[in-house]
C-alpha cells in the first residue's frame, strides 16, 4: 500500500494551523512525530489492507456450502427471546416456587462458601466475578459520532469485499477475535432474528418488525423495534475468553470468563455503531450487554465462525468453545462468509466428554443429533442438533453460582500451543475414524482438562498476559 | 521458535553426517529412517513437554508426554545407532583379521 487518500498532508496541516513559514523550522520535528502518531492506520484503505483484516484459518478448515448441522428452514420460525432459559425459561420450566428456592439456595451457598474460604469462592474470587462495568448497549447505538450529512460529505463507498476487510480490521483493533458476515434472506437466515427481543429481567421484550422502511426504529413505549429490510448484512463476531479462567469451572473464575467478555462486547458494539454511523450506514445492535437480537450460534455457524457442538455453543478451530458470539445488522454491503467444516460437530458424536463431566447431567449423551425438541418451549425447532436440558443446567448454575464445566473439559479447549493439540485438530478434520482414539488420548494426557482443586487459587499468582489471552 | 529448533536440528544432522564420513561409518537408508523417526518423536515429546509446562498443565501431563513419546524416540535412535555400529564393527573385524 503506497497510496493513501483522505489524509491531511503535513503542509496542509501546518497551513491549517496558520503556522506557515514559522512552521518550517518545526517540520523536522513533526516529520519525526507524525509518522509515529499515525503509523498504525493512515486511512480506511490501509485499515482494510492490514493482515488482521483477512480471516485466516488453518489449512484443515474447509469452507462448505451447507453447515455441518442440518437445518430445516421450513420448519423454523422466528423465536421469542422471552422463552429462552436465560429470560423466563427457567421459571416456566420449574415453576415459580422451585425457582425461588433455587435462587435462595444459591444466595445461601455463596455466603457460606465465602465464609469458609472455599477455593474458587473466596471473597476476592467473588469480587472478581462481580467486577462488572457495562457500556450502554442499544439497538440504535450511541448516535453521537458525526455523520456524512453533518460533515457535508458523501458517505463511504466500497466493494463488499473491501468493506468486509475494513470491518474485520476495525473490530479486531477494538478487541474482537473472529469477525465474519452473513446476508439476511427472508426465507432462511432472517428466521434467526428474534420475533421478540430481549426484555428486562424475565419480561417479554419489544417485538422486532422487519419492514420495508428506510429508517430503523426503537419504540420501547409502544413495544416494538423496526429492522429495515435494506439492512441485510449481519456482522457476527466473537471475543475470546481467558484460558486460565475457563480451566477453573465451577468457581467464580469461570463466571468471570463470561462476564468480562460481555463487558468488552458492550464497548465494542457501541464503537462499531459509531464507526458505521460516520461512514453513513446504520448499525443495529443487541439491546443488552448479553444476548439479544438473534440466535448467536445460528448466525455464527452460517457465517463460518465455527461449527455447532453437543452443548449448542459454537466450536471454533482456534479456541474451541472458549469465546462469546455476538451480532449486529447493517446496510453496509459485506461479503458473506461461508460455513466451515473442521470435523468438530462430527467429533461431538463420538467424544461426549462434556456429557460425561456435566455435573447437572443436562447434556445429552445421545450419539446422533435429533430434530426432536421434546416439546421444550425454550428450544428453537428446525435444527438437527443435540438438545440439552437447559433447565437442569441453569438451575444448577443458579444453585452453585458457577459452572462452565463443558467449556473447560472440551478437547478443543486446549490451546493449540502444543503440537499435540494441533495434530489432534488436523486429524479430526481430515480423518474422523480416529475420533475415538483422540477422545481417549485427551483423557490419558489431560484427564478432565481442568485445573485440580489445589491449583484453583494459584490463579492469583499467575503472570497473565493482557485479558488472559496468550 | 520453530526456526531456531529447525536450525539446531539441521546443525546436529550436518555434524552427524560429517562425523560419520570422517570415521568412514556407512549408514543404510533404513537406519536413517529409524533415526529420523526417532528424532521427530523426540522433538514432538520435548515440544509438548515444554508447551504443557508453560500452560501449567502440571508435571503429570508434561512427563506423560515426555515418557509416551520420548522413550520410543530414544529407542528408535538407539536402535538405529546400534544397527549401524554393529554392522560396521562386523565389517571391520574380518578386514582387520585379513590384514593380520
Amino acid at each position: 500500500m503506497t497510496k493513501y487518500h483522505s489524509t491531511l498532508s503535513r503542509r496542509d496541516f501546518l497551513k491549517a494551523l496558520g503556522l506557515g513559514g514559522a512552521g518550517l523550522g518545526a517540520t523536522a520535528a513533526l516529520g519525526a512525530a507524525l509518522p509515529l502518531a499515525t503509523a498504525p492506520v493512515r486511512d480506511l484503505d490501509e485499515l482494510s489492507a492490514s493482515p488482521s483484516a483477512v480471516l485466516k484459518r488453518p489449512k484443515w478448515v474447509k469452507e462448505i456450502d451447507k453447515p455441518t448441522i442440518e437445518i430445516n428452514w421450513d420448519g423454523m420460525a422466528r423465536f421469542d427471546y422471552h422463552y429462552v432459559m436465560w429470560a423466563a425459561g427457567l421459571k416456566n420450566a420449574i415453576g415459580p416456587e422451585q425457582y425461588d428456592a433455587v435462587l435462595r439456595a444459591g444466595q445461601a451457598n455463596i455466603q457460606s462458601w465465602i465464609l469458609q474460604n472455599k477455593p474458587g469462592f473466596t471473597l476476592r474470587d467473588y469480587a472478581l466475578a462481580n467486577a462488572q462495568n457495562f457500556a450502554a448497549c442499544t439497538f440504535m447505538g450511541p448516535k453521537t459520532s458525526p455523520t456524512p450529512e453533518s460533515l457535508n460529505v458523501p458517505r463511504y463507498e466500497g466493494t463488499p469485499e473491501d468493506n468486509a476487510r475494513m470491518m474485520r480490521a476495525f473490530m479486531r483493533l477494538h478487541g474482537a477475535e473472529t469477525v465474519s458476515f452473513l446476508e439476511l434472506d427472508t426465507n432462511t437466515t432472517e428466521k434467526l432474528i428474534y420475533s421478540y427481543d430481549t426484555g428486562v429481567g424475565e419480561n417479554q421484550g419489544p417485538r422486532i418488525d422487519i419492514l420495508d422502511t428506510d429508517q430503523p426504529e426503537d419504540n420501547i413505549a409502544e413495544g416494538y423495534r423496526v429492522l429495515p429490510k435494506k439492512a441485510r448484512y449481519v456482522i457476527v463476531y466473537t471475543t475470546r475468553m481467558a484460558d486460565e479462567l475457563m480451566k477453573r469451572p465451577l468457581t467464580q473464575f469461570s463466571q468471570r470468563s463470561h462476564n468480562y467478555m460481555y463487558n468488552l462486547k458492550s464497548l465494542l458494539q457501541g464503537q462499531t455503531q459509531q464507526f458505521l454511523r460516520t461512514l453513513g450506514y446504520m448499525c443495529l445492535g443487541e439491546a443488552s450487554p448479553y444476548n439479544a437480537l438473534g440466535v448467536a450460534a445460528g448466525f455464527g455457524v452460517l457465517a463460518g465462525i465455527g461449527e455447532s457442538s453437543r452443548v449448542g455453543h459454537i466450536i471454533t478451530p482456534e479456541h474451541g468453545l472458549q469465546q462469546r458470539v455476538y451480532k449486529m445488522v447493517t446496510d453496509l454491503p459485506l461479503a458473506p462468509g461461508k460455513p466451515v467444516d473442521f470435523g468438530a460437530f462430527h467429533f461431538c458424536r463420538t467424544c461426549k466428554k462434556c456429557a460425561d463431566y456435566c455435573p447437572s447431567r443436562a447434556i445429552t449423551p445421545a450419539t446422533e443429533p435429533s430434530w426432536d425438541t421434546g416439546g421444550k418451549t425454550y428450544l428453537q425447532a428446525g435444527v438437527k442438533g443435540y438438545f440439552w436440558r437447559q433447565e437442569l443446567c441453569l438451575a444448577y448454575i443458579r444453585t452453585v453460582n458457577a459452572c462452565a464445566t463443558c467449556f473447560g473439559v472440551c478437547p478443543y479447549s486446549k490451546r493449540p500451543k502444543d503440537s499435540y493439540s494441533n495434530l489432534f485438530r488436523s486429524s479430526v478434520a481430515s480423518n474422523p475414524s480416529l475420533n475415538r482414539f483422540w477422545r481417549k488420548a485427551d483423557d490419558f494426557f489431560f484427564g478432565a482438562g481442568i485445573r485440580p482443586k489445589d491449583d484453583i487459587e494459584k490463579f492469583w499468582e499467575l503472570d497473565l498476559p493482557q485479558f488472559g489471552w496468550d | 521458535m520453530w526456526f531456531i529448533t529447525g536450525m539446531a536440528v539441521s546443525a546436529a544432522v550436518i555434524a552427524l553426517v560429517l562425523i560419520l564420513k570422517r570415521q568412514h561409518i556407512g549408514v543404510r537408508w533404513y537406519e536413517w529412517t529409524l533415526a529420523g523417526a526417532g528424532g521427530l518423536l523426540l522433538v514432538f515429546a520435548l515440544q509438548n513437554y515444554l508447551a504443557t509446562s508453560a500452560e501449567h498443565w502440571g508435571s503429570g501431563t508434561s512427563f506423560t508426554f515426555l515418557l509416551v513419546f520420548g522413550l520410543p524416540a530414544l529407542g528408535l535412535i538407539f536402535l538405529a545407532a546400534f544397527l549401524a555400529g554393529w554392522r560396521n564393527c562386523r565389517a571391520r573385524i574380518p578386514a582387520e583379521s585379513a590384514d593380520e
